[in-house]
């Protein structure tokens, strides 16, 4: 049976309005985990307050997977606490590193694709789903640059990963076609890489063209280039929960609800009857 | 040493790429294994995206906790003073709101007027009570028990704490989200209890004497006990329990009847 399942960013923008529980179009909230994970303020509340009338899934910033040193304890010990408490149906985080012990970048860090990583990276997925009882789901950055000690693709090392822990991917289709043409490739051969069975989750947003390069600001509606190839992928993959993501200049809701509901009819035309 | 990018190890990568953000010289053959994206010119022109990014991310950490001394400082002065902390401070916590908790101290050393570091306090304070959990307070009908029992023990909510300034910036502070005002230090200090009801943060500006008493309360002492030592005269100390029981500042007495 095929399910639309569409879902939106929780921001803080929104929270006036939500806290009214008006009636929305929207089947789940996609919480930014750091967010709520150290507050007992309205933040909390609020997200509580969302998930007793709708799903909802944590989607992490600063779990750092691709970190050589390690994972950060604490963090994944403050994680299970959130995730115990909220009970989301997706748990996810980024493929990339943050930072270091000493010196955290926040910011969704590249690495370079080759066996070394791809074994670091599996160790610190199978650490992770251990501490937090559950399988993962990681996400594809934006590319501004490809090392030349890579020995594989993204979406190869991505498959790889997803195949081998059981860590599906968030296909962000935005960042797809960020990297993909930051990096002079074809992103629709770059999207036919990616099994749908190995993925669980697709966001879609808006980049910045800043002219030397393609800028994933998530401050704008979703580009036609992206649209059509998430009307492309999703064709064959009628049970993957998809969301838009809209985390500066953000609009009002009902602006935002009008921008998913072009995913939901892009989904309806190839799969309602 | 120079490093071939080929057999460079993961963490040695990670490591060079952080050199960039503590604006150390990169290595050569680092910067040879990149290859940037667009029409970038360089790989160091890639790399300064994700620099720019680290600098705008912190800034905005530090605003949306220091609001009042953005307020009084104004964007460039603000934008200043946080670049100057950014350079030598950097974020060792996974949780970017917890990152700058140290300006009010890198504030006071430097040679800035000397209010803007309690100013700065008071930011960290009212952002600090925001997120700490709303607590169940006690009915005032029975909080009334303590005039009867003075040897009480007050128990206070959790969100309740009690700030001690060395310059009178309250009014400052609360109007930082009004028109820009003149900057200037005035003589004296300032009282002030911060405190969550129905899940909004409050502040309240109190006396001296008031105070005292009140921290006292807090750390743990009783009524008859602070007392038998201070002063307190009945007007003012009526007032603050009036003040304390209209707040719903307390969550339990722990009494020996």
């Amino acid at each position: 049976m095929k399910q639309c399942m569409l879902g939106m960013g929780l921001r803080s923008a929104h929270y006036h309005f939500l806290a009214q529980k008006p009636k929305t179009k929207i089947n789940w909230f996609e919480a930014i985990s750091e967010n709520y994970i150290d507050t007992h303020g309205r933040p909390r509340k609020i997200l509580e307050m969302i998930r007793k009338n709708y799903q909802v899934a944590l989607h992490g910033v600063s779990m750092s997977i691709a970190s050589a040193s390690g994972l950060d304890e604490d963090y994944l010990k403050r994680l299970r606490i959130l995730v115990d408490e909220i009970e989301p149906f997706i748990v996810s985080d980024h493929l990339c590193w943050t930072g270091l012990k000493d010196h955290n970048i926040h910011d969704l860090l590249p690495f370079p694709y080759n066996q070394e990583s791809l074994k670091i990276v599996l160790n610190n997925i199978d650490k992770a789903q251990n501490y937090l009882g559950r399988n993962i789901l990681l996400e594809n950055i934006s590319s501004y640059m490809m090392f030349l000690s890579s020995e594989m693709s993204e979406y190869e090392f991505m498959s790889k990963i997803a195949k081998k822990s059981g860590a599906k991917i968030l296909l962000d289709i935005n960042n797809v076609f960020v990297s993909a043409t930051n990096l002079k490739l074809d992103p629709k051969k770059c999207l036919q890489q990616i099994h749908p069975d190995l993925v669980g989750q697709i966001h879609l947003a808006g980049f910045t063209d800043k002219g030397d390069y393609l800028f994933d600001t998530h401050s704008k509606p979703v580009f036609p280039e992206v649209w059509q190839l998430f009307s492309d992928y999703i064709k064959s993959a009628p049970n993957i929960p998809f969301m838009i993501e809209w985390d500066d200049d953000i609009p009002e809701f009902s602006r935002l609800e009008e921008e998913a509901l072009k995913a939901k009819k892009i989904w309806d035309l190839h799969h309602a009857k | 040493m120079p490093s071939d990018p080929k057999t460079m190890t993961l963490e040695n990568f990670q490591k060079q790429f952080i050199d960039l953000f503590k604006n150390q010289p990169l290595d050569d053959d680092f910067l040879s294994s990149i290859k940037a994206a667009g029409k970038l010119k360089n790989s160091y022109a890639a790399l300064q995206i994700y620099q720019r990014g680290y600098i705008c991310r912190l800034t905005e950490a530090l605003g949306e906790i220091y609001e009042g001394l953005w307020s009084a400082l104004g964007d460039e002065e603000f934008f200043r003073c946080c670049e100057e902390y950014i350079a030598v401070h950097p974020s060792i916590s996974y949780n970017l709101n917890s990152y700058g908790y140290g300006f009010s101290v890198f504030l006071k050393s430097s040679t800035r007027p000397s209010f803007l570091s309690e100013l700065a306090r008071l930011d960290l304070a009212f952002f600090t009570t925001f997120h700490l959990p709303q607590h169940q307070h006690l009915e005032p009908q029975e909080l009334v028990k303590i005039e009867t029992n003075p040897n009480c023990i007050i128990n206070f909510g959790e969100s309740v704490s009690l700030l001690e300034l060395k310059a009178p910036i309250y009014h400052m502070w609360k109007n930082r989200r009004k028109n820009r005002q003149e900057l200037s230090e005035h003589p004296g200090g300032e009282y002030l209890v911060l405190y969550k009801q129905n899940h909004q943060v409050f502040v309240q500006s109190l006396e001296k004497q008031s105070f005292k008493l009140l921290a006292a309360l807090k750390s743990g002492k009783s009524l008859d006990g602070y007392l038998e030592q201070n002063q307190l005269s009945p007007k003012d100390l009526s007032s603050l329990f009036h003040f304390i029981a209209s707040a719903g500042l307390v969550t339990s007495l722990s009494c020996r009847f």
